[in-house]
């Protein structure tokens, strides 16, 4: 059986080990994990990693999938994941609704034109990832610094087009809905009153950076800051009753601070998620 | 499946081209300077810190300029098809190899490279093998990685470049509290672990192997000498399995 994720959870870094491994405050509910950081390790990152997963439930969050991307799929890889998540019972995959390859990796994610034959496109290698793994996946809205040309449509018409062709869940990062709201001057609140969010099956928070012009930079390296948290809490309350029972994660990538302020953060959302779990009760009551 | 769409194809190219390469190409047109120049920074230092990671020892016998160089053209030229993080290292390893010569770079770079993502491959090795503590039949443990190399490149630094070649063997493996060890080992040695790593065998037939290869005449020449070899090879946790 696999270990379903729920409430608030931390991204599984290494830089966090020791001090998660002396933990004694809060539970933490869950952990997610990049597939291409452990996924071909062993050592000390496989008995590390064994030593969590069989203690606490795990999101696959994969970085190298290369959606977009018009090289061919990679299946060894989709492959490589399915064997991964058997290995540690994790229920949930999601991947970046981007592109990271081309003639070789490029080991960051770029954005895809919002056009029609994209959505076809993506559509039809998300169904051949759901084929073999045999379960739905989580599309992510990525940040991104630029609309690439030849765009026919709304991002968020874009996203829910690929959705509902390939029948895939939505990842939603609020974290970027706020970057590229700011870089690109739209309402976010509006932004996300368009993404289907009955289909959101996993969401992130996080911090960014701020460039010395006002060019925001989806980092993970800083704290949360107030209008993320704010639209989160705004996309909980759109989200009605699942918004207590789908998990949430706190991306930090780097610069770590001491965990106990890391789990605040954790502490804040999973405070927001029972929140909105009682405020959904008392509307159908 | 469908065919890739060409104009997407043809966007992915010319951007990925341009983010290989920005000086050198033409920003595509319909992308703007500002966010093209996030996009050529968060690219190239995520590469570059990957590298820089795995070889400090490389990375300190040469001015920045001149690394970042080297940098630059594993990721303008080298195409990498391994969707993992940590075998970023191997594939510059392999580009280095393929063009020192024409970059015009140290002839023990490529073996000095080597021996530094060595370190890499012991410490991420995938487990294997694991209960074969009290087997007859020796085996390699799946952590250890042995080369010979054409220069010392485990006494290379910032302070002794090697002018000549220098025959050199070197293992590494994992301890048990997942410690990388690194050991000076000689031909024979490296002869011997040839033998297990061909596949599992008894410590007296792996002996016996070894005197034919050496042409000894007599197969039990190396009986004694090469048990106190194997049992310090098991103690060290290097070689797998018992004597007798």
């Amino acid at each position: 059986m696999n270990k379903h994720a729920h409430g608030a959870g931390l991204g599984f870094r290494r830089e966090l080990l020791s001090e998660l491994d002396a933990w004694q405050g809060r539970p933490i509910d869950f952990f997610e994990i990049a597939p291409e950081n452990w996924a071909i390790n062993g050592g000390r990152y496989a008995k590390d990693l064994r030593r969590f997963t069989e203690r606490y439930a795990f999101v696959c969050h994969g970085l190298s999938l290369s959606i977009g991307s018009t090289d061919a799929l990679d299946v060894t890889l989709v492959k490589g994941i399915k064997q991964f998540m058997r290995e540690h019972r994790i229920g949930l995959y999601t991947e970046h609704l981007s592109w990271c390859s081309h003639a070789g990796h490029l080991y960051d994610l770029l954005p895809i034109p919002c056009s029609q034959e994209a959505v076809s496109w993506v559509s039809s290698r998300v169904r051949q990832v759901q084929d073999i793994l045999g379960m739905q996946i989580g599309l992510e809205n990525a940040s991104y610094y630029l609309s690439p040309p030849g765009a026919e449509m709304k991002e968020q018409e874009f996203i829910t087009e690929i959705i509902r062709e390939s029948d895939c869940l939505l990842h939603l990062d609020v974290n970027n809905v706020y970057v590229n709201s700011q870089n690109f001057g739209y309402d976010a609140k509006k932004y996300l009153d368009d993404l289907p969010l009955d289909r959101v099956c996993y969401l992130h928070v996080a911090g960014h950076y701020v460039e010395s012009d006002g060019f925001l930079v989806d980092t993970h390296g800083a704290d949360v800051i107030d209008p993320v948290w704010s639209l989160l809490d705004y996309a909980y309350q759109s989200m009605g009753e699942s918004a207590s029972i789908v998990p949430t994660c706190l991306e930090r990538d780097f610069n770590f601070p001491p965990l106990s302020e890391l789990m605040t953060e954790v502490d804040i959302i999973r405070a927001k998620q029972q929140n909105a779990g009682k405020a959904s009760l008392k509307k159908r009551a | 499946m469908p065919t890739a769409p060409r104009s997407l194809h043809n966007f992915q190219q010319e951007f990925s081209s341009y983010l290989r390469s920005p000086k050198q190409r033409k920003r595509p047109s319909g992308i703007p300077a500002r966010p093209a120049h996030i996009y050529e920074e968060l690219l190239f230092n995520n590469i570059c810190g990957f590298i820089d990671a795995c070889f400090p020892v490389a990375k300190s016998l040469f001015a920045e300029k001149r690394w970042r160089a080297m940098c630059r053209g594993f990721f303008r030229d080298w195409q990498s098809h391994t969707p993992y993080f940590s075998k970023i290292p191997e594939q510059f390893v392999q580009y280095i190899k393929a063009n020192h010569a024409e970059l015009k770079l140290p002839a023990y770079l490529p073996d000095l490279l080597h021996y530094e993502w060595l370190e890499l491959a012991v410490d991420t090795a995938k487990d294997k093998n694991s209960n074969r503590a009290n087997s007859l039949r020796l085996m390699l443990n799946s952590s250890v990685r042995y080369a010979r190399y054409d220069w010392p490149v485990h006494r290379i630094s910032s302070t002794y470049r090697p002018r000549k070649p220098h025959n050199t063997f070197l293992l590494l493996h994992r301890n048990t509290e997942f410690e990388v060890k690194f050991l000076e080992i000689n031909e024979i040695t490296a002869q011997l672990l040839d033998i297990l790593a061909a596949g599992a065998t008894s410590a007296k037939d792996a002996l016996k192997q070894l005197a034919k290869k050496l042409g000894y005449a007599n197969p039990d020449t190396l009986q004694v000498h090469g048990y106190v070899l194997l049992a310090d090879l098991i103690k060290q946790n290097i070689v797998q399995g018992i004597l007798s």
